[in-house]
């Protein structure tokens, strides 16, 4: 008995092949396993005919998705369904490997079109690099919040709760000079947005330089009438989890219920991670960041005042700014597990909390990606807080299921 | 059955094992660690810079079949590589920068560079970003043990090695490699810490360019995910110099949209 069950056992060992041994080794190892490759000597390298085009390049993206929220509050409920279809289209023209310009229009229906990006890029003896024109900037190493981004203040949120101005994020008109020395980076930004003399001009120096396996970045912005900014930046990483840090003092604030002639700091501290088991069962990542806000609202019973609410959104001079951000500690994470068990569910949560007026919002979402250009996703979020805290100040707290479904979504 | 019989039965079925997988002792004299010298050798470019196109074909069981372009330039004296999707159009203008301990990943939708641990798999794929540098054999492993074999009707060492540093991506390795004047690598088995089989390598076609030799047709095999698999075949295949500028952030955000 005991031999049948050894020969049985040798028998399957004899049977058994990895994935790998499904090969024909003869067949696959068969002909030379050598050849010369010889170099064209006319051809142009591989890395000139990237900065080359000829003609001029079109592509863009596609989004068409429709939702549906229930919104549920004090045993009552209320329905919202909601279209968007939006894209954009980008025309990329590079006659020479030194000269391009590029353009990039985003429609969003029912908001019309706006020019996101128009910019040329040339440069002086491939060691200095221009970018002149409308150009997307971002200085911070944030996930969630960036208050070293000193150049696009007010772009806080990743998914900015209920915004009352539904304002897509625009960069500035702007040169940008960069000096990449060895592996380091020097840049010069000059921002012209609604310049009218040249000393009103903004300047912002960066530097981004590397020490061991972090980099450092450091930068300064100025424009005359508006509080200076110093910043500071740091990203690296340890055991496959990257580490970002950012810090921010300005003296003075922009922001008009605070103090012109006093220091505030801003800083932040934050970590990301992502795993995925040999088999694939647990793709997971995950992200956490630490927010502290020293331009936070020191009188915070004047937000629950409708009057300077009001106020604030109907001057000329709208300052979205002064009803965001004026908590003083801020805390967000979202983790996600991507294909659920080798299978075509996400599963993902976030949350998003004004610590100080305890305020905030969450919510958990499961798609489906089973289908190539229909992606519907479920979920369920709760905004929560006190009347006329931050998270509920143009808002009530309820707890809302969504539905949607991006319909044909996609590049070209 | 007597204990004679029994004995032979297994005595024959464990020959039959033998000269199935043709594994015979080898000899003492030959220096393995010369072999893994010079295969590592051959593989790094030294003062030339090396560039290519990698056509990735990518098997998921679940997924189906997926095709990548990227574009490839390494310096291997100074540890850099800045790799470029070029395909799908979802993921083009997505670009890996290695410069030393430091790897960037640059995401053309944000305009933004985060950073990147090189053990990571590369865009979901059996290709892990550490594929794409020099072959570090005789530095990172020592050798735990050889013997003699053959592999698709080539006689090979079976090697196998044991890391000595936590750098490296699989503590564990066995490789196939020529028993010919230029040392190929035909297969690799690449183990966990707990020994366990994650992936074969398999490397059937070499191109030889100037004094070098790397190869031109790569097959990573995932062991533990059923059909899932990864063939890589390079052309456009370089060693003319590679301007400084490349190997910069300021280059990505240039050859971007």
């Amino acid at each position: 008995m005991k031999i049948k069950q050894l020969v049985s056992v040798l028998l399957l060992c004899l049977l058994w092949v990895s994935p790998a041994m499904a090969f024909d080794f003869n067949e696959l190892f068969g002909s030379d396993l050598l050849f010369e490759v010889a170099e064209e000597e006319e051809r142009p390298s591989l890395a000139e005919t990237m900065l080359i085009n000829e003609g001029v390049k079109v592509g863009g993206k596609y989004n068409l998705s429709v939702s549906s929220d229930w919104n549920f509050k004090d045993d009552k409920y209320s329905n919202r369904f909601r279209t968007n279809l939006s894209g954009n289209l980008f025309l990329d023209a590079r006659p020479d490997p030194n000269y391009r310009v590029f353009a990039n229009v985003q429609v969003n229906y029912g908001q019309g079109i706006y020019l996101s990006e128009l910019f040329s890029d040339f440069n002086y003896q491939d060691k200095i690099f221009f970018r002149g024109g409308k150009q997307t900037i971002n200085w911070g190493v944030g996930y969630f919040f960036s208050p070293a981004d000193v150049i696009n203040v007010g772009k806080i949120y990743p998914q900015n709760p209920e915004e009352p101005v539904e304002e897509p994020v625009e960069g500035p008109i702007a040169l940008k000079i960069n000096m990449p020395v060895d592996i380091h980076n020097y840049y010069l930004y000059l921002l012209f947005n609604d310049v009218e003399e040249i000393n009103q001009i903004a300047i912002a120096p960066k530097v981004e330089f590397v020490v061991g396996r972090s980099e450092v970045g450091l930068g300064g912005y100025y424009q005359k009438e508006q509080a200076p900014r110093l910043m500071a930046t740091i990203s690296s990483s340890i055991k496959g989890v990257s580490l970002f840090g950012e810090a921010m003092i300005s003296n003075g604030s922009d922001k008009r219920f605070l103090e012109k002639e006093q220091l505030f700091f801003k800083g932040t501290v934050g970590a990301r991670f992502s795993r995925t088991d040999p088999q694939g069962l647990f793709s997971v990542a995950a992200a956490a960041q630490y927010y502290y806000n020293g331009e936070y609202l020191r009188d915070q019973s004047l937000l629950s005042n409708p009057v300077v609410v009001d106020l604030s959104l109907s001057t000329e001079d709208p300052r979205y700014d002064d009803l965001i951000d004026t908590g003083r500690h801020y805390f967000a994470a979202t983790a996600s597990w991507n294909k659920l068990l080798n299978t075509d569910y996400t599963l993902s949560g976030f949350w998003l909390g004004n610590l100080s007026d305890n305020s905030g919002k969450a919510s958990a979402t499961l798609s489906f990606s089973g289908f190539e250009e229909l992606v519907p996703s479920i979920g369920i979020s709760k905004t929560y807080g006190e009347p006329g805290s931050e998270f509920v100040r143009f808002t009530e707290a309820a707890t809302t299921i969504f539905f949607n479904v991006s319909l044909g979504s996609g590049s070209f | 059955m007597k204990f004679n019989q029994r004995l032979r039965i297994i005595s024959l079925c464990l020959i039959m094992i033998f000269s199935v997988f043709g594994a015979v002792q080898a000899k003492d004299d030959v220096d393995i660690y010369a072999i893994l010298k010079k295969i590592d050798t051959n593989t790094n470019f030294g003062e030339y810079d090396f560039s290519s196109v990698m056509t990735m074909v990518v098997e998921d069981p679940e997924k189906g079949i997926e095709k990548m372009v990227v574009h490839q330039f390494r310096r291997d004296r100074e540890e850099k590589f800045l790799l470029l999707i070029q395909e799908p159009s979802v993921q083009k203008g997505q670009g890996y920068l290695l410069e030393g301990d430091n790897l960037w990943f640059y995401d053309p939708s944000s305009r933004q560079f985060a950073h990147n641990s090189l053990k990571e798999s590369f865009q979901g794929s059996d290709v892990r970003n550490s594929d794409f540098t020099q072959w570090t054999y005789s530095s990172n492993y020592e050798v735990a043990g050889y013997e003699e074999g053959s592999l698709g009707g080539h006689k090979v060492y079976i090697v196998e090695l044991e890391a000595t540093s936590n750098s490296v991506t699989y503590p564990y390795i066995k490789l196939w490699i020529t028993q010919t004047e230029t040392p190929l690598v035909l297969m690799a088995e690449e183990y966990s810490l707990t020994k366990r089989l994650m992936r074969t390598s398999l490397f059937p076609k070499y191109a030889t360019i100037g004094s070098f030799i790397i190869p031109q047709q790569m097959i990573f095999v995932d062991e533990l995910v059923k059909g899932s698999k990864t063939q890589v075949i390079l052309s456009e295949l370089s060693i003319s110099p590679i301007p400084d500028n490349v190997f910069t952030k300021a280059y990505i955000e240039r050859v971007n949209r």
